[in-house]
């Protein structure tokens, strides 16, 4: 089973998305800000973290960062979920070191299809 | 004596004539300077002067030399007054002479005219002439009578005050116009030189008169400047003109720290006559700025900008100091120039200011827009998902999620709604400022209805509403309608990032010197705000660094407007303490409305 580690601080969403992402078959831990992501993707080596961008506390840009500066943890997968869908936010996102973007509102079809791509470029992440 | 040496006087003088007659011609071709017409008018009258009298020197009876003295005499009335005008004219010290002063000029040599003309009835310009033999032709001699000494009179003033003129323009003016100074200097000398060797009977020619030649060699020297050296360019004439009538002050400062030279512009700047400060000390002068003028004492070379204190106000001031040197490259004195340049700083200071203020409310559009391009799509984004989530169910057949996938669109809904609303109040108290509805009511009730409002969405995550209160709160004098929704927008936002905690509700009142204060705490149990999200909270909207965005979880918009619309209820809001253990929020708002009248304008949120 895919381990998924969704950090969203939104709760309607981050109920939303774990509905949708259970739905789908992927075990599914969650957490409400970077500093508390960073912590259980140490603890649980997720295959793929879905990562909202704005959050209180450590954000998902600093978070992120600092997941690719431990080398324990800089493999991980991470796709940005965010409602930042300005010019440049996406840019903004994989200069961060996400490995892929949703925008907000999600589109599940999207969603499924950047985490396929995900796994087919690095199957080893999906191994376990 | 040779024959060639008695018709020298003759060919000089119809040399000269000639030459008088190149000057005006030349002097025409100038005719819009000043001057530059009776110049003209002076050679011509010498040109007739010169023929007249070489005519004169060929007749052979004493008739016929008569006549052509009369003739010249034409000529020679009208070369003093002329010249006088002439360098009037040129020397810009003309402004006596009017229409009226050079017809009063005609009248001598008009009257002379006729009595040259007359006189052989009256003998009182002539007493006796006749013809003598010299230097192998024919001279008239004259005795001289009252008439002449009249006429002489009249010449020789006009001569001395145009020589005046031209003296006092020739000392006045920089060495740069040298050779045009010497064109002027022999233009002026030559009359007399040459009226004085005829009366000395120093002439070479004996009895004959040398002033017409004379008036050639000046008219030479004049004619040689016009072409050499543009006696009538405009630029001297400009530059004592753009000197006088330019808006900058320039003063001229000698060697021993004496003014010599003042314009106009200098003059009023300093509210003083020009004779009031020719000569005199530049400390004196300028008393009114000792520090300056200290600082400048021994400086050749300065441009810099200065204020100044002035009766009006400070004021600011473009000053430059230059050398004055003279051949020798010794110091003579300086050129002081100074501008006024305050409005210009204002002008500068104000695009500044609008260019930055551009500048900020152009980020502040731009942050503001992002942001609420985020706070719109986080509900946006449950609502749609619950979307999907209900047509996965329906197309696998299923029904029994629904009624809560139901609730929930519902509730991402609202919560859309309200920040939609918020957002169009914003707007709104941004435009046109908020209209206030102020009652006297009993905060029991209004906290009463606020619990009643905040329940469902506080019971939605299992967390528990704590609400507590002085016994003697009785009365708040405000709008009802405002402190309920800041209430409650700080409520909404506490139950929203608890889950299974405690929101509390803390209502205090405050005595307070004028009137009494009360205080409502929120407070919570849940996410926390860090120290560094503290002083952003409110700004959410305006905080252009994309790094530093946080999210509030659609509070943005809630906090910025309660925070208008505190200020506009004479009150504040305070967030914090900082706290990863929930937040905290504090509403002070005074307990009748409007007893210090101070409806602050508040730190307004750009759109």
């Amino acid at each position: 089973m895919i381990r998924v580690l969704l950090i969203e601080d939104d709760p309607p969403n981050r109920e939303m998305l774990t509905l949708y992402l259970t739905s789908q078959g992927y075990a599914v831990t969650t957490a409400t800000n970077g500093g508390e992501g960073l912590q259980l993707a140490a603890q649980l080596a997720p295959d793929l973290i879905l990562l909202d961008m704005g959050l209180p506390v450590m954000d998902g840009w600093a978070m992120v960062s600092a997941l690719r500066a431990d080398p324990q943890l800089a493999h991980l997968l991470v796709i940005a979920l965010t409602a930042y869908a300005m010019e440049g936010d996406r840019e903004h996102c994989l200069a961060a070191g996400c490995n892929d973007y949703c925008s907000k509102p999600i589109d599940f079809s999207d969603l499924r299809a950047k985490i396929h791509a995900l796994i087919q470029a690095k199957p080893e992440a999906f191994s376990r | 004596m040779t024959q060639w040496q008695s018709y020298l006087p003759v060919i000089a003088l119809a040399l000269a004539g000639t030459f008088s007659l190149i000057a005006a011609v030349a002097a025409l071709r100038w005719r819009a300077v000043p001057g530059a017409r009776p110049l003209a008018i002076c050679s011509l009258a010498t040109a007739l002067w010169s023929f007249g009298y070489a005519f004169e020197l060929s007749a052979s009876t004493l008739p016929t030399a008569l006549g052509w003295a009369t003739l010249q005499y034409v000529g020679i009335v009208i070369v003093p007054g002329s010249w006088l005008v002439f360098t009037a004219r040129y020397t810009h010290r003309d402004t006596w002479l009017s229409r009226q002063i050079v017809l009063l000029l005609c009248i001598l040599p008009t009257i002379t005219v006729l009595a040259v003309a007359t006189n052989t009835f009256h003998r009182l310009f002539w007493v006796s002439y006749t013809l003598i033999p010299q230097g192998g032709r024919m001279l008239l001699d004259v005795e001289h009578g009252p008439l002449f000494w009249v006429h002489a009179s009249y010449s020789y003033i006009c001569l001395l005050t145009g020589s005046v003129y031209l003296l006092r323009m020739i000392s006045a003016s920089p060495a740069l116009y040298r050779g045009r100074l010497g064109a002027l200097l022999v233009a002026l000398a030559a009359p007399w030189v040459g009226n004085a060797l005829y009366l000395l009977n120093l002439s070479p020619f004996g009895a004959l008169d040398l002033t017409p030649l004379a008036f050639s060699v000046s008219f030479i020297a004049i004619t040689w400047s016009i072409i050499r050296l543009r006696l009538f360019n405009l630029i001297p004439l400009a530059r004592g003109a753009v000197i006088e009538q330019m808006s900058d002050s320039v003063a001229v400062i000698d060697a021993f720290d004496h003014v010599i030279d003042m314009n106009t512009a200098a003059l009023r700047s300093l509210g003083r006559a020009r004779h009031d400060v020719i000569g005199k000390p530049a400390r004196q002068v300028f008393a009114r700025w000792p520090e300056p003028l200290d600082r400048y004492r021994q400086m050749l070379h300065v441009d810099e900008e200065l204020q100044l204190q002035e009766d009006d106000g400070a004021h600011w001031y473009n000053v430059r100091i230059s050398p004055l040197m003279d051949d020798q490259g010794h110091m003579r004195g300086r050129l002081v120039v100074s501008r006024d340049i305050t409005l210009e700083k204002q002008a500068l200071a104000a695009l500044v200011a609008a260019k930055e203020a551009a500048e900020a409310a152009s980020k502040a559009k731009s942050a503001f827009l992002a942001n609420m391009s985020h706070e719109l799509r986080t509900p946006l984004s449950t609502v749609l998902g619950y979307a999907q989530l209900m047509r996965m169910e329906l197309d696998g057949g299923a029904h029994d999620k629904l009624p809560t996938y139901l609730a929930s669109v519902e509730l991402a809904g609202d919560h859309l709604l309200r920040l939609i609303n918020n957002l169009l109040q914003i707007a709104r108290i941004e435009a046109t400022g908020v209209d206030l509805e102020i009652e006297t009511i009993a905060v029991t009730e209004l906290i009463a209805e606020v619990v009643t409002m905040v329940r469902p969405l506080v019971d939605r995550k299992a967390n528990t509403l704590r609400v507590t209160h002085d016994d003697v709160l009785s009365e708040i004098t405000t709008d009802r309608v405002k402190l309920r929704q800041i209430l409650f927008n700080l409520l909404d936002n506490a139950s929203k990032f608890t889950e299974q905690g405690e929101i509390s509700l803390q209502v205090q009142r405050e005595p307070g010197m004028e009137q009494d204060w009360l205080t409502f705490v929120v407070s919570d149990t849940g996410v926390g705000i860090s120290d560094e999200e503290l002083p952003l909270l409110f700004n959410v909207f305006t905080e252009p660094d994309v790094l530093k965005r946080r999210r509030f979880g659609g509070t943005g918009i809630g906090l910025a407007l309660s925070r208008q619309l505190c200020h506009q209820l004479g009150g504040e809001i305070i967030a914090g303490p900082p706290s990863t253990k929930g937040s905290t929020f504090t509403v002070r708002l005074p307990s009748t409305f409007g007893v210090h009248a101070q409806v602050a304008d508040g730190e307004r949120v750009t759109i």
